[in-house]
């Protein structure tokens, strides 16, 4: 085992065309951490945040929320004499997440809901690991031959409903998990991503989604971060293809440990043309049949927001950071949005009542 | 690090798209529409009436994503028939309502509300995401039938969030028996201005078939100056 326990892992948001279309910036942050613990071994840690659809500070609270996560876990993980994971440490973790948007609000003198934001975090080590969600997207994890979600998204009862961290019962709400088997291949994505990557139906992940690409980090020669694929990451998920199916902003974490592939396919170091005609039938092809090989001209559409990737070392957030999300959005003020800051049709008779709308 | 340069490093981003995608069902945003056709409708009312529901389904369609999520239903009383079960605005085929009989407003309101029960079982089976129904009702007269129980259910319905109930009365409407029914003020129709209403209707339905956690479902104000309705 090297000193990067052969984790590969990528990591990216992009903005949906919603967002897009909307001026607005991408509401997803996500981020991994290595963390080099000498007693068992290196740590990985994973998080995703998916900021509220209108909360006018939600990219910030995704951004500050999967920051905290990582900060906190390498506190907790650095602590060798901490014992056996618990829920009580996801619980704490979520907690000071809380506590950060929180004082964030206050900071800024604004209603905390503007930060709401979803949860998935990951903590890997050697033979354990730790996980929790609040709210919707997924953690799904290898399962023998297939890959399986950790937990199902916790949408409410209509699809544009699901829990948040700055919900006030959000902890009770967290779902956990402490496994005690080595995971090998671990994903986090955002609720854009769901559709294309779960089967709604059987409530299991769609394993066809996952294979190729852990199979593409596990080809890359050298193990850690993989710097050279976080942008085709970032290209693939703001891809035609991907937009067509999803208007939301979209995130997309993966390691993978698994050993690398044996030698033979080891002898070809990456050549496109390998990979390509491997595209299984019934696969997405590239979205430009006519595309030529080496690809001379970038076969996605028009110019896009890319979310900066990977800007600083170990934690730097894939987000489009906002600089200036509020006033554009600002305009959800009113009693009602407060205590059910995201069930969108529950607001309606809410407010009808307050006699804002006739209807 | 390394500048996104395409023709570096479109390569190995071809290999990503190797991804192959899950197809799940496109989430279903249903509406119930309860449409008075007693007698009292006849002539102009029930033509533009008509002329409305065609309104409703080109509106929806000109919206890609409104098209393949609304799921239209149609009752219509005087008397209480099915006139379409729940399709999406795509396969909804507009129907020729003509005025016949009574207003058993009453029993349409139970029977649209147990086949919206119906829907939703057989989303929840099939693993379909839905948004919060809505159930719409227009009515020129006074129901002849036992309103009460439907009135009643309505409001369980309102309050465990099962469905969003709206009523619009047309003239003639007995709007003080609509405002027991419905918890949302009932509006009163200027007019005849179905058209306007099944415009701003369609627009709310692709406001919230799109609509993600955390938004806010924008509705315009239909009783503004230019609105189709009154208070």
């Amino acid at each position: 085992m090297t000193e990067t326990g052969d984790w590969r892992y990528v990591y990216a948001s992009v903005p949906g065309v919603a967002h897009l279309a909307g001026g607005i910036d991408c509401q997803d942050a996500c981020a991994i951490r290595l963390v080099a613990e000498p007693e068992r071994g290196p740590v990985l840690m994973l998080v995703a945040a998916d900021g509220a659809g209108s909360a006018a500070r939600s990219g910030i609270g995704a951004e500050l929320a999967c920051r905290t996560f990582l900060m906190e876990c390498a506190a907790r993980v650095l602590d060798s004499t901490a014992p056996e994971w618990a829920r009580g440490d996801a619980e704490a973790l979520l907690d000071s997440v809380r506590t950060a948007l929180l004082r964030r609000a206050a900071e800024e003198n604004r209603p905390v809901r503007e930060f709401a934001c979803t949860l998935l975090g990951a903590v890997v080590a050697a033979d354990r690991a730790l996980l929790l969600q609040i709210g919707d997207g997924a953690i799904v994890i290898d399962a023998g031959e297939h890959y399986r979600p950790v937990f199902w998204p916790q949408t409410g009862e209509y699809a544009n409903e699901t829990r948040f961290v700055t919900d006030s019962d959000a902890i009770a709400r967290m779902e956990s998990a402490v496994l005690t088997e080595p995971v090998t291949d671990i994903a986090l994505l955002s609720d854009g991503l769901q559709p294309l990557a779960l089967h709604y139906r059987s409530q299991q992940a769609h394993t066809p989604f996952f294979q190729p690409l852990f199979q593409h980090l596990r080809e890359h020669p050298e193990p850690g971060r993989l710097e050279g694929l976080m942008p085709a990451l970032a290209r693939f998920l703001a891809s035609p293809a991907i937009n067509q199916r999803t208007h939301d902003d979209k995130t997309l974490v993966l390691a993978t440990r698994r050993p690398v592939p044996p030698p033979e396919a080891e002898a070809e170091v990456e050549p496109p043309e390998s990979a390509r005609p491997a595209t299984p039938s019934g696969a997405l092809k590239p979205d430009i049949d006519t595309l030529p090989e080496p690809a001379a001209t970038e076969p996605l559409e028009a110019p896009r927001p890319v979310a900066p990737v990977a800007p600083e070392p170990d934690t730097g957030l894939a987000t489009a950071q906002p600089t200036a999300a509020d006033g554009s959005l600002g305009a959800d003020s009113g009693a009602d949005a407060a205590h059910r800051p995201h069930s969108v049709n529950s607001d309606l008779p809410d407010r009808d009542r307050d006699g804002d709308e006739a209807v | 690090m390394n500048e996104i340069d395409p023709s570096r490093q479109t390569p190995f981003g071809m290999d990503f798209s190797v991804a192959e995608f899950a197809d799940n069902p496109e989430p279903r945003c249903p509406c119930m529409l309860l449409l008075d056709n007693s007698w009292s409708m006849n002539g102009a009312p029930i033509a533009e009436l008509n002329e409305g529901l065609a309104v409703f389904k080109e509106e929806l369609l000109a919206d890609s994503l409104a098209a393949k999520r609304v799921e239209i239903a149609i009752v219509s009383f005087g008397p209480v028939q099915v006139v379409n079960s729940f399709q999406t605005a795509e396969h909804f085929t507009p129907p020729r309502l003509t005025a016949q009989k009574d207003t058993p407003m009453g029993l349409a309101i139970t029977q649209g509300i147990e086949l919206l029960d119906q829907r939703k079982a057989l989303y929840r089976e099939q693993g379909i995401p839905f948004f919060r129904p809505w159930v719409f009702l227009i009515t020129d007269g006074t129901p002849t039938d036992d309103w009460k129980t439907a009135a009643l259910e309505v409001r369980k319905g309102e309050e465990s969030r099962a469905f969003a109930f709206f009523a619009v009365g047309v003239e003639g409407a007995n709007l003080d028996i609509l405002q027991q029914i419905s918890i949302r003020q009932p509006l009163r129709l200027r007019g005849l201005r179905f058209r306007e209403l099944f415009q701003w209707l369609s627009n709310s339905m692709r406001s919230v078939s799109r609509s993600v956690p955390g938004t806010e479902v924008p509705l315009k104000n239909p009783t503004g100056p230019e609105g189709w309705a009154t208070v």
